[in-house]
Formats: C-alpha cells, sequence, structure tokens
C-alpha cells in the first residue's frame, strides 16, 4: 500500500467525477436544495385541532366553555358571534370544523349539534371530531368519564419534534445515500473504458486501487454528509456520535457502492442498479420517522442512518443508549466493504 | 420509410440495448416509487389505536366498523404496551376479561395508553374515540344527536391519491424520455449508428424504433401502474388515448434531448429539464391550492390533468375531449421540432 | 548481459483452449523484438503474463531477472505498456493523463509537455482525450508508455491507426528508446514494420512458437530470392518473366534472359516476413 499512488488515484478520482455532470446536478444543486428545504421547513409543531363554535343558547354548557377556556388539550376552540360566521370560517379553512350548539342544548330531550367540516375533509377526521363531541355531550348530561390516560414512552406534549429538526436528521443521510451513484459509476467507467488495466500495470496494485476508491466513497460521502450536518446545525447535540453515524454511513454506503460498480457490466447498467439501491435504502430514510414504521424495514440499513442520528440529535441519547444501533451499522459497513472489496477483485481478476 | 426495418431495429434496441436500464428505469422504478408512496402515506392518516382483549369484549368488532381508527389487535397487554410505548401504535386498552359486563353496570374506568410521541389532538380523538365504544358497548343513549354537515363543493382526496399523477406519469418519463433517449445516445457513444445508417436503414427509420419502444414500454407500464392504483375507473379507453398520446409527447422529447448530446451522463443530467416538463402539472394537481393556471402553461397538463379527472372523478369524453384535440396539436409541432432536430444531425460521432 | 526479458515453458489456458503452449525465448537488453502471429494466437495472453498482468498456469518468465509471479510491483515500475485499444481517461485532458501516471511512477524530471511534442501532440496538452481522434489517442498511449522512461517497452500495435507520417514518428521514437538501452517488446502485424526496426521476430501460431530468428536470417531460412522482370511481347504487351536466384543454373537463366528477351524493367525481389509465416504456418497472418 503506497500512499503517494492512493493520494494520485484519488485526485484523479475527484477531478473525474466533478466533470460528471449528472453528479454535479445531483450532488451540487442537491445540497443547496436540501438546505433549502431545511429552513422552509415548520420549526414549531401544532399539537392542536383548531375548532370553531357557536352557540345559539345564551348559556353555553359548562363542557364547552371548559374548551373555550382552553381546559381540554389537543383542542384549541375559539366562540363566534353567528352560525353564518362558523360556516364561513369552517369554509375558508380557519378551523378544521365548526360545532353549533342548538338553543336547548341545555334543556331539550335530545338536542341536535351540527357538527360543520369543508366538503374535502377526510370522512375519518369528521367521524373523529364527532365522537369528541359526543364524549362532551355525554360528560355534559352528567355521566362519568370511562377511561383515563396514561403515557407510554417519554412524553412529548408541548416538546414535539418539529418537521425542520426531523429534516435535520434525514437530509445528511439522503446525502450521503446518494453519493453511491457516483462511486459506482466511476468504478464501471474505470473497467468499460480499460483505465483499471492501464493502472494495475503501473506501480500501482490492485490494493492501492481498492484503498483509493474506498478513501474517495467514504470522503466524498462523509464530508457531504458532515458539512450539511453543521450547516443545518446537526452538531449541536451529541457530536461525537453523529459524526461517528456519519462516518459508518458513509463505509455502508462506499461497499454498496463497490458492490454496484463489481456487478454492473457498463456505465449504463451501473446508473440503473445504482439509481434502484438508492430507492431502496432511500425508502427507510424517508419513512423512520413516522410513526409505526414496519419491522421489514429495520432490515434495510440506511434505517439506522436516520433512527440513530434522530435519537443523538432530537433525545439528546448517548453512547449508553446507541451503542447496539452503531454496533449493528459497524456491522453492515464491514459485511458490505468486504464484499464490495471481493466482488471488484472478482472483477479485476 | 419500411415498416419491416423499423421492426427489426426495435426488436434489436429491445433484445440487445440495455436491459439493466430497461428494466430497472422503465419497469421497477415507477413500481418502486408507487411502492413508497403507499408505505409512506398509507396508513398514517389515521390515528393507529391497538386492543388486548382478555375477554370476549364487543368493543375490537365495534372499532372495526370505525374508518377513523387503524385498529390492529395483539395477543397480550405486554405486546400491547410495547407496541404503544415504540410507536406502533399511538394509543392502546386492554379490555379484561368482562368489562362489557362491567361497563353496562358503570362501574369501569379503562385505561388508554397513550404514546409519548402522540400528538395532543391525536390522543384527545382517540381517547373520545374508545370512550364513544364503551359507551356503545355499555348500552348508554346519546344525549345528543350529532349532524355532520359539509360546507362547499370540494372532496377529500387522500394523499396516496393526490401523488397517484405523479406515479401515473413516471412511466411515461422513464419510458417515453429516458428509454428512447438513451437508446439514441448509447448508438453515438458506441458509433454504433454510423454502422446502421450505412445500411438501407434510414435515419428516420432508427429513431423511429427507438421512439416506438420508448412508447410501448411507456403505455404499458403507464396502464399497469394505473391498473395497481385501481385508477382504470368507467372509461379505460379514454384513459388509454390520453397515455397513448402523453407517451407520443415523452418519446418526442427523448428524441429531441438526445440530439443534443453524445454521452449518457450528460443526458441523465439534460433529461432532468424534460422530465420538469412533464412533472410539473402533476405537481399542481397534488396541491389544488396552488395557482393552476401555471400547470395550464405546460403541454403535458393536457394529459396528466384529464388522466386524473378521468380516473378520479369519472370524466367522460365531454369532459376531456378539448384536450384530445390539444394534445394532438402539441404532439404535431413538438414531432416536428423532434424532425427538424434529426435532420439537422451530420455529425454521428461522439 | 542479463537477458531482459526469459521465458521458459511458459503456458495458460483457459478452461480446455491451451492459449499459450510451453513457449521458450530470451529477449537480450536493448532489442527491438517483435512477436508476430494471427489473433488469437497467444500474443496478448503472452504479453499479459509477462506484464504480470496474469500469473502463467506453468514455466516461468523473468522481466530484468525478476520473477513475474513474485516481483509484481518490482517489474511494473521499470516497464511501460502500450496497450492495443486505448484505454485513457477520456474525461481528463492528454497531460492530466501523463501527469497521473507519472506520479503513480514517481518519475523525476517528468516533462509531460516534451513527452507530448515527442509523440506530435505540442499545442493540444490540453484538451480532454474524449476530442481526440483515434491516430491521437494511439499517439497518447504511446506517450504514456515512455512516462517512466522504462527499462522494457511493451507496445502492442503503437502504429495502428496512424497515418504513415505520424506511424514513422513513432518507428522513430521506438529506434530511440532501443539506443537508449530500453528493450522494446513490439507486437505488431505490419510486417514491414517488424522488418525494418526488429532485431529479431518470433512468429507465434495456435499458441505455438514456430520461429524465433532475425529477419534477415528468417528470410535466408525460408525465403526464395528471385529476379523478376519485365519483358515486350511480339504485340509490344509486357510480360512478366521471373528467374529464381542462388541456384546453380541461375547465371545461365539470367544469361539466357537478356539475350533472347527485349527486357524492358528488372528489380529482385526478397521474401517478406509475412509470405515466411504463411510458408511455416500455412496461414496468413491475418488468422
Amino acid at each position: 500500500m503506497n500512499a503517494r499512488i492512493i493520494s494520485a488515484l484519488v485526485i484523479k478520482d475527484i477531478v473525474l467525477i466533478f466533470r460528471n455532470k449528472l453528479f454535479l446536478l445531483i450532488t451540487v444543486f442537491g445540497s443547496i436544495a436540501y438546505i433549502a428545504i431545511y429552513f422552509v421547513m415548520p420549526t414549531t409543531v401544532d399539537e392542536s385541532l383548531k375548532i370553531g363554535l357557536y352557540s345559539s343558547s345564551p348559556v353555553v354548557p359548562p363542557v364547552f366553555q371548559n374548551l373555550i377556556d382552553g381546559g381540554q388539550e389537543g383542542v384549541d376552540v375559539d366562540k363566534l358571534d353567528s352560525d353564518q360566521a362558523l360556516r364561513d370560517a369552517v369554509d375558508e379553512g380557519t378551523y378544521i370544523a365548526g360545532i353549533a350548539l342548538p338553543a336547548d342544548i341545555l334543556t331539550g330531550d335530545n338536542p341536535q349539534i351540527n357538527l360543520y367540516s369543508r366538503s374535502d375533509t377526510p370522512t375519518e377526521v369528521s367521524d373523529s371530531l364527532a365522537f369528541m363531541v359526543s364524549e362532551l355531550a355525554y360528560v355534559q348530561s352528567g355521566q362519568l368519564p370511562v377511561t383515563s390516560q396514561s403515557v407510554l414512552g417519554t412524553d412529548l406534549i408541548g416538546k414535539q419534534i418539529p418537521m425542520q429538526d426531523q429534516m435535520r436528521t434525514i437530509l445528511p443521510s439522503i446525502l450521503i445515500i446518494v453519493q453511491l451513484f457516483a462511486l459506482a459509476t466511476l468504478i464501471s467507467e474505470e473497467f468499460e473504458g480499460r483505465t483499471v488495466r492501464a493502472v494495475l500495470v503501473s506501480p500501482a496494485n490492485i490494493v492501492d486501487f481498492f484503498m483509493a476508491k474506498g478513501v474517495f466513497g467514504v470522503g466524498m460521502a462523509f464530508g457531504q454528509g458532515l458539512i450539511i450536518t453543521a450547516i443545518i446545525g446537526g452538531l449541536a447535540t451529541q457530536a461525537g456520535i453523529v459524526i461517528l453515524t456519519l462516518l459508518l454511513a458513509s463505509l455502508v454506503i462506499t461497499g454498496i457502492g463497490f458492490l454496484c460498480g463489481a456487478f454492473s457490466k457498463d456505465n449504463m447498467s451501473a446508473v440503473s442498479w445504482s439509481f434502484v439501491v438508492m430507492m431502496l435504502l432511500l425508502m427507510p430514510a424517508m419513512t423512520a420517522l413516522t410513526p409505526g414504521v414496519s419491522n421489514w424495514v429495520k432490515i434495510i440499513p440506511s434505517y439506522y442512518f436516520v433512527d440513530t442520528l434522530h435519537r443523538a440529535m432530537n433525545f439528546g441519547m448517548g453512547w449508553s443508549d446507541l451503542w447496539p444501533s452503531l454496533l449493528i451499522m459497524a456491522a453492515f459497513a464491514a459485511a458490505f466493504t468486504s464484499l464490495g472489496v471481493l466482488a471488484l477483485r472478482k472483477k479485476v481478476r | 420509410m419500411s415498416l419491416r426495418r423499423v421492426g427489426i431495429l426495435a426488436l434489436k434496441d429491445l433484445l440487445y440495448g440495455s436491459r439493466s436500464f430497461l428494466i430497472i428505469f422503465v419497469i421497477l422504478m415507477p413500481l418502486l416509487m408507487w411502492l413508497l408512496v403507499e408505505m409512506i402515506f398509507s396508513g398514517t392518516s389515521v390515528p393507529r389505536l391497538g386492543i388486548a382483549d382478555e375477554g370476549n369484549s364487543q368493543i375490537p368488532a365495534i372499532a372495526a366498523t370505525y374508518e377513523s381508527i387503524e385498529l390492529t389487535e395483539y395477543a397480550s397487554a405486554s405486546a400491547l404496551e410495547q407496541a404503544v410505548e415504540v410507536g406502533n401504535a399511538d394509543a392502546g386498552i386492554v379490555i379484561p376479561a368482562g368489562f362489557d359486563a362491567a361497563a353496562a353496570a358503570g362501574t369501569t374506568n379503562l385505561t388508554v395508553y397513550i404514546w409519548g410521541e402522540s400528538l395532543a389532538s391525536n390522543r384527545t380523538i382517540l381517547q373520545s374515540t374508545v370512550s364513544t365504544m364503551i359507551r356503545q358497548v355499555a348500552g348508554q343513549a346519546a344525549p345528543v344527536q350529532i349532524e355532520t354537515v359539509a360546507i362547499g363543493e370540494g372532496e377529500s382526496i387522500p394523499w396516496s391519491q393526490r401523488l397517484a399523477p405523479f406515479i401515473v406519469v413516471m412511466p411515461i418519463v422513464m419510458g417515453g424520455i429516458y428509454l428512447t433517449a438513451t437508446a439514441v445516445v448509447q448508438e453515438k457513444e458506441r458509433k454504433t449508428l454510423n454502422a446502421l445508417v450505412v445500411t438501407p436503414a434510414s435515419l428516420t427509420e432508427v429513431y423511429f424504433a427507438k421512439a416506438l419502444l420508448g412508447f410501448i414500454f411507456s403505455l404499458i407500464m403507464g396502464i399497469a401502474i394505473l391498473l395497481l392504483t385501481s385508477s382504470l375507473g368507467n372509461q379505460p379507453w379514454l384513459l388509454i388515448l390520453f397515455m397513448a398520446l402523453g407517451a407520443v409527447m415523452a418519446v418526442e422529447l427523448g428524441l429531441i434531448f438526445s440530439s443534443f448530446v453524445n454521452n449518457v451522463n450528460t443526458l441523465f443530467a439534460t433529461a432532468r429539464l424534460a422530465q420538469l416538463i412533464i412533472f410539473v402539472p402533476a405537481l399542481f394537481y397534488m396541491f389544488p391550492w396552488f395557482p393552476q393556471w401555471v400547470s395550464r402553461i405546460f403541454p403535458s397538463h393536457y394529459f396528466v390533468t384529464p388522466i386524473m379527472d378521468i380516473s378520479t372523478s369519472g370524466a367522460t369524453w365531454a369532459d376531456v375531449s378539448a384536450e384530445v384535440f390539444f394534445l394532438i396539436g402539441a404532439n404535431v409541432a413538438i414531432g416536428l421540432i423532434a424532425w427538424q432536430m434529426i435532420k439537422r444531425i451530420k455529425q454521428f460521432a461522439a | 548481459m542479463t537477458d531482459a526479458i526469459v521465458a521458459e515453458n511458459l503456458t495458460y489456458w483457459y478452461g480446455d483452449l491451451v492459449a499459450v503452449d510451453h513457449i521458450d525465448f530470451n529477449v537480450a537488453s536493448g532489442e527491438i523484438f517483435g512477436f508476430l502471429g494471427p489473433n488469437g494466437a497467444g500474443k496478448s495472453t503472452t504479453v499479459k503474463m509477462l506484464t504480470a498482468q496474469m500469473k502463467p498456469k506453468d514455466g516461468t518468465a523473468t522481466i530484468l531477472g525478476m520473477d513475474v509471479t513474485t516481483k509484481v510491483r518490482q517489474i511494473q515500475s521499470q516497464i511501460g505498456v502500450c496497450f492495443e485499444l486505448p484505454n485513457m481517461y477520456e474525461q481528463m485532458s492528454a497531460i492530466e493523463n501523463l501527469k497521473l501516471f507519472a506520479r503513480l511512477f514517481n518519475t523525476k524530471d517528468f516533462d509531460g509537455y516534451d513527452l507530448l511534442k515527442r509523440v506530435d501532440l505540442a499545442g493540444r496538452e490540453n484538451e480532454r482525450v474524449e476530442n481526440y481522434s483515434k491516430g491521437m489517442r494511439q499517439r497518447l498511449m504511446v506517450a504514456r508508455a515512455l512516462v517512466s522512461k522504462p527499462k522494457i517497452l511493451f507496445l502492442d500495435e503503437p502504429t495502428s491507426g496512424l497515418d504513415p507520417s505520424s506511424a514513422d514518428g513513432i518507428r522513430d521514437i521506438i529506434r530511440k528508446e532501443s539506443q537508449r538501452g530500453a528493450t522494446v517488446f513490439l507486437t505488431t502485424h505490419d510486417m514491414m514494420e517488424a522488418d525494418e526496426l526488429c532485431d529479431r521476430v518470433a512468429f507465434m501460431d495456435e499458441g505455438k512458437l514456430v520461429a524465433l530468428d532475425t529477419p534477415h536470417n528468417l528470410k535466408l531460412k525460408y525465403g526464395r530470392r528471385a529476379l523478376k522482370a519485365q519483358v515486350a511481347g511480339r504485340g509490344g504487351e509486357l510480360e512478366e518473366r521471373e528467374v529464381v536466384m542462388d541456384r546453380p543454373d541461375t547465371p545461365k537463366a539470367v544469361e539466357e534472359l537478356f539475350s533472347s528477351e527485349n527486357v524492358v524493367t528488372v528489380h529482385s525481389e526478397e521474401a517478406t516476413l509475412g509470405a515466411i509465416f504463411m510458408q511455416i504456418t500455412g496461414r496468413g497472418l491475418s488468422g
């Protein structure tokens, strides 16, 4: 292994990749787009349902008054002066629904409450709101509540993670995954153009060749991931874990890039296969922060990139909590890098 | 033009072209996109309730009829609690044995386990929903009637449906633009285009063969995606007509782009511009509150929007006939441009 | 002086096909050695073994006294290889390609511009290779092989695709390299080039070495010298006449030709290496 030779090959790869128009488009414009996306994402989470209320009865029933006074968590109720004003407000989208209490709400026998919602509101939303109003009516009529709450896991009421913070974990992962394309096409171009043979009859040997590709792949992925993460404030919490996660992610992607390059018979198939592998890797990245992600997603390595970053950045979890995930990532990195090197070695021979 | 030679060339491209590109970009990619959309958007629009029934309560059966929740039953209380704790359910209830009788007697208060990361609004909704089910089991008469009144004329469109045009347009883009364009550019890169045009096959026939291949694949995959998304509707032939016209447009754009570029990397970079032309109307369809007049500037609006109107709103020939004629005219115009570009190619070497 | 290249019982097979069948030869230091044979004869496989790209299945080969199986890096730092098919980094310029390989070889005092001037690419140094013509790429390949001032040059069809003037330029470089002391292992189909340049040539056919000697000796051994004359016929048309040389009756035949015929033109004809190859193997060099 010769450092001078490896550095010459790495520099060559950097020159070549930056002359690849598609790579420039994906990486440079992609990076700009990611940063722009980050900064336009909402920084707060609105946990409440905004509802309007109008009461034809001069006295608003206490349970509903309690809503107006903010006594019910998750519901934000405004009192309006007329039924028409309520309907208009719902139609404009100011409120997700409007509750119109009849004049006989307190005295009538089975009074009718109108629940207004826009026609494009999903049925399940209006049904849910109907249940809520119904339950309020039960309590209003003197029935005791039949349920109570118990929170499991960390209670994030009032501390929900806004979309911008969630993006902070997704965007670097996506940027690293996309580097797969660069490495796969670089490798396939070396074989298609037969330049690998030219290099291997020089003092550069196969180890130098692989090391150079590995250094390039990891360097590009990690470097870009780190820069983006730093720009969007991702190093503010548990920086050590974040950096290690980015590094391990880069190693995994480099190994997968080796595999794609080794199994592609030409540049076109390298582009094709790396796109489909990227799509597969992006699935967990897109869905990792969606509640109820299917377990099968957890066998895809990129799930751990996002999940680890999320738990480190947004929950401040430390080494004692995250070492299993880091270990899994390290295992993936070792596995894919080894497989990638073996596949490439076989192709060179 | 000899159709026999066109057929020979198209078959050659099919059998000996970049098979992996064909399979991956034209066939797999749209399917993967559809799968991704399904994964992200299915089941996340409603709160998720888990139930572990230790007796033989009516509550699970009642919950199964509610569209406002996504129900999952768990075998044990511990499984349920674990599911809630990790967020596989927004809330969960463990129904002890004999619960229904106790509820009828008015002597029960059920704990609703809430996932810590769930929104306050979801918690309220779920707790209310559970309370409603319990009261139903307990036979408690509702003290009020609730009349749901829909305001306005819009329709509720779930996100998976909003994204349908994006998914439907993808095979048109992949097959029409990319497949056609890469077939041409690869011939240029490998200099085989030179070899072809010194045979009786003319340049027109060569390009037409590639266009034909792109058209066929984009149409087949477009129809496949419509079937997968159950969007074929009541007017399948009308849909297919628009898909075909859209595919023709995409193929023509692919030919235009391929006449400018000489290698695959540059093609992929620049063809994204063509993609934008096709995809922008799909984007505007996803977000109806965007100013729709912008979408009308793009010629692809005239097949994307009718396709969605036919498949989701049951639009008929009378509703979309104007778009058909506009599309035919647009395709003729773009086709003429493509033809001029092909005629101006004098140098085949990359 | 130690031979630059020594092959003993060198063998390689691909499955059932024996591509190189137990061949033996030596190449002296400073020699220009021609390696001729039709396509599929085993030339490329032999070259790959000698340049340590492949390990022999049997036999041995040494380059500058070093075993090709154990001293790969040492050997590759002393050789320069010009491949038959262009394999440059197309997105890089000519000078960038050369500088890369100079770095790989750690060549001291490397002057890429001078090297490009030698192969007649002066003024085109900073253009990307993707914009080069076939001939320019070929010349750049030769230049790259010279980057490390190698002790042994392996050149596979170095003048292929070149116009006569450029081809002459490359042959001139080959001679100068040989004068510098480099050993040149030249694979070519061009018989005239081999005849003109090579100190010795080897013929390879179906994996075997069928002849190895100087071009002159091969011609002497296998060739047939003749005197070719054109004589005026009765009607004034030209007819061909031939007198085979080196025979006992040659002087008498020559005298008879000149005395009995109206000789218009006369020239001597030597055997060509191509004809000799055909004579030895029963087929042409085009395979």
